[in-house]
């Protein structure tokens, strides 16, 4: 399951724009207006855009804010094979 | 940004999860401005909506597990008498409306899709349903003549009851950004419209409803009530606005701590609020001056916070659903303290040098409020406050330094202890140097504290509550 999570900063027309803009129509996108970010990404001194992959027992199994070209698909595609 | 949703578009993936809740009485020695009476619990794996009451029965909506309903006892007591009503058209139920006449009804995303509304009747048995092709209902509010239903993206869509051959008689599928609350003003409807703010539509023909005019709100505009002509607003994110929706005109406006998900009219004008992260108890006797009087947070399944996500009102009682309970309160004033802390936690960052926090901590309630005594379990950690004792309304700032002694991360926890009745100990947990973060191989989120809001409802979500057992990729981008 790929969830698009946009910043609470942006507002929801940018947001719509965006989906728009990229043909996002099929990917669920969620807004993150209580600042979930923050005990993820500041505490470890990251930015955006960050990636996580959570199995399905909601353990995370990737993370990093380096966009790597297919290192989360990858991580999926492994917690799915378990 | 775009290569990095788009290069996970072709991932989707499964799996799925969900012991029943028994009825309870909270513990504890209530006695402040709101006071748990009772509460009983949710089917298993399901997560409350939204709740109506109806005479002495309360009707717990859930997306999808069906509808519990109890009866309610005049001391507030809650006693199942539904375990799990469920539905021919659909698992469950996203809204649930009591008519002034005492029908209730329900709505809910239908199996083939679309969405269905439906007289519910008390002992759970949905009948005269109906089905609409347009959106995901979010709201059904009943009149003795008509249903209407918010659908979102897809506007507003008239029901006639026509003695109970419930029947679409009028839409309105344009001019909408999301329909998500509707009041009744007369001849009119008050919409809340996401980001539009509230429309006002002319229903004098329910066949043909014609949007007015819209006035802007702050945020999303989930919830809008009307009393005296004025119009009163729950924005997600925002709070609580007051407006004469005649001129658009801003009357008054209560920020929130939370976000402001559901509002109910109680006795002596008090507005209740189902804030998220509380129940929040506004004094609307002034409505250009909202204030806060009470605030009661709720106890979440298995350790994690509570969320409040809607509340009503009944002959001196207030209702609210919390994901995994429904529960009533008292909330008439009585003369004790009643600590509000602004901040829950504080975390005071990584830092090489001295570095310092604050919170504000306020007196809601109607005696006064000592702090007799404020104690910190670290070292590293110095507590200041500026006065330890407030008469009614008053505020005072609570201030921690940290002045490290090392680069390692630190927790610790400030302890209140106060004459407020059910807060008689506060704790409030400190970090500080928490440089790792969520690391892999740790839980996401293990209490379900991390919400988002879905985009296309505003709905309130989390990853194991929308996706339990499958696995999940979080894109985290901003559109600037």
């Amino acid at each position: 399951m790929l969830i698009g999570v946009a910043s609470g900063a942006d507002t929801e027309s940018q947001i719509a724009t965006f989906k728009s803009h990229y043909g996002l129509d099929n990917v669920v996108l969620w807004i993150d207006v209580n600042k979930v970010y923050r005990d993820i990404v500041e505490p470890g001194g990251r930015s955006y855009p960050i990636e996580v992959v959570i199995d399905r027992k909601g353990i995370v199994r990737y993370i990093e804010t380096d966009y790597l070209p297919g290192q989360a698909a990858a991580a999926a595609e492994a917690a799915i094979k378990e | 940004m775009r290569k990095l949703l788009l290069s996970l578009m072709m991932l989707a993936l499964a799996g799925c999860g969900g012991a029943d809740g028994d009825d309870v009485v909270p513990a504890g020695d209530p006695d402040d401005n709101v006071r748990p009476l009772a509460s009983v619990g949710v089917v298993e794996g399901a997560l409350y909506a939204d709740l109506a009451v109806n005479g002495d029965l309360v009707y717990g909506c859930t997306a999808s597990h069906g509808m519990r309903i109890a009866s309610l006892g005049a001391d507030g007591a809650l006693t199942t008498t539904v375990e799990q009503a469920t539905f021919d058209q659909a698992a469950g139920c996203r809204t649930v409306s009591a008519a002034p006449d005492g029908v209730v009804f329900v709505g809910g995303e239908a199996t083939g899709g679309g969405s269905w509304i439906a007289q519910v009747d008390a002992d759970g048995t949905a009948t005269n349903a109906v089905t609409t092709s347009a959106g995901l209902v979010e709201t059904v509010t009943a009149t003795e003549t008509h249903v209407f239903a918010a659908v979102g993206s897809a506007g507003l869509v008239i029901f006639g009851r026509n003695d109970g051959a419930l029947a679409q008689v009028g839409a309105l599928t344009e001019g909408f950004d999301r329909a998500l609350g509707v009041a009744v003003w007369g001849d009119r409807l008050l919409v809340a419209d996401g980001l539009s703010g509230v429309a006002l539509v002319d229903i004098s023909d329910p066949t043909a409803p014609a949007i007015e005019s819209h006035f802007d709100t702050k945020g999303t505009a989930r919830r809008v009530l009307v009393r005296d002509d004025l119009a009163y607003v729950g924005d997600v994110g925002g709070g609580v606005t007051v407006y004469d929706p005649e001129a658009g005109k801003k009357i008054g406006t209560w920020k929130t701590h939370g976000s402001a998900v559901d509002l109910a009219f109680g006795e002596g004008d008090r507005l209740l609020v189902a804030n998220l992260e509380d129940l929040c108890i506004l004094d609307a006797s002034d409505p250009a001056e909202l204030h806060l009087v009470a605030t009661e947070v709720l106890p979440g399944e298995g350790g994690r916070a509570g969320r409040v996500i809607a509340v009503r009102a009944t002959a001196g009682l207030a209702l609210a659903a919390e994901w995994s309970g429904l529960w009533t309160f008292d909330y008439s004033t009585v003369a004790s303290p009643d600590i509000h802390l602004s901040r829950t936690a504080l975390d005071l960052g990584v830092v090489s040098l001295k570095s310092a926090e604050a919170l504000i901590i306020e007196n809601l309630g109607m005696s006064v409020l000592d702090i007799i005594e404020v104690t910190v379990d670290h070292p590293d950690f110095e507590v200041t406050l500026d006065d330890d004792r407030l008469g009614p309304g008053k505020k005072t700032l609570l201030t921690v330094e940290f002045e490290p002694s090392d680069d390692k991360p630190i927790t610790g926890t400030v302890t209140l202890t106060t004459n407020d009745p059910d807060e008689r100990t506060v704790h409030i947990p400190l970090s500080a140097n928490a440089e790792g973060g969520l690391q892999v191989g740790a839980p996401f989120d293990p209490t379900d504290s991390r919400i988002f809001s879905q985009y296309e409802t505003a709905a309130n979500v989390t990853v194991g509550g929308e996706y339990p057992g499958k696995v999940v990729i979080l894109a985290w981008f901003g559109t600037s």
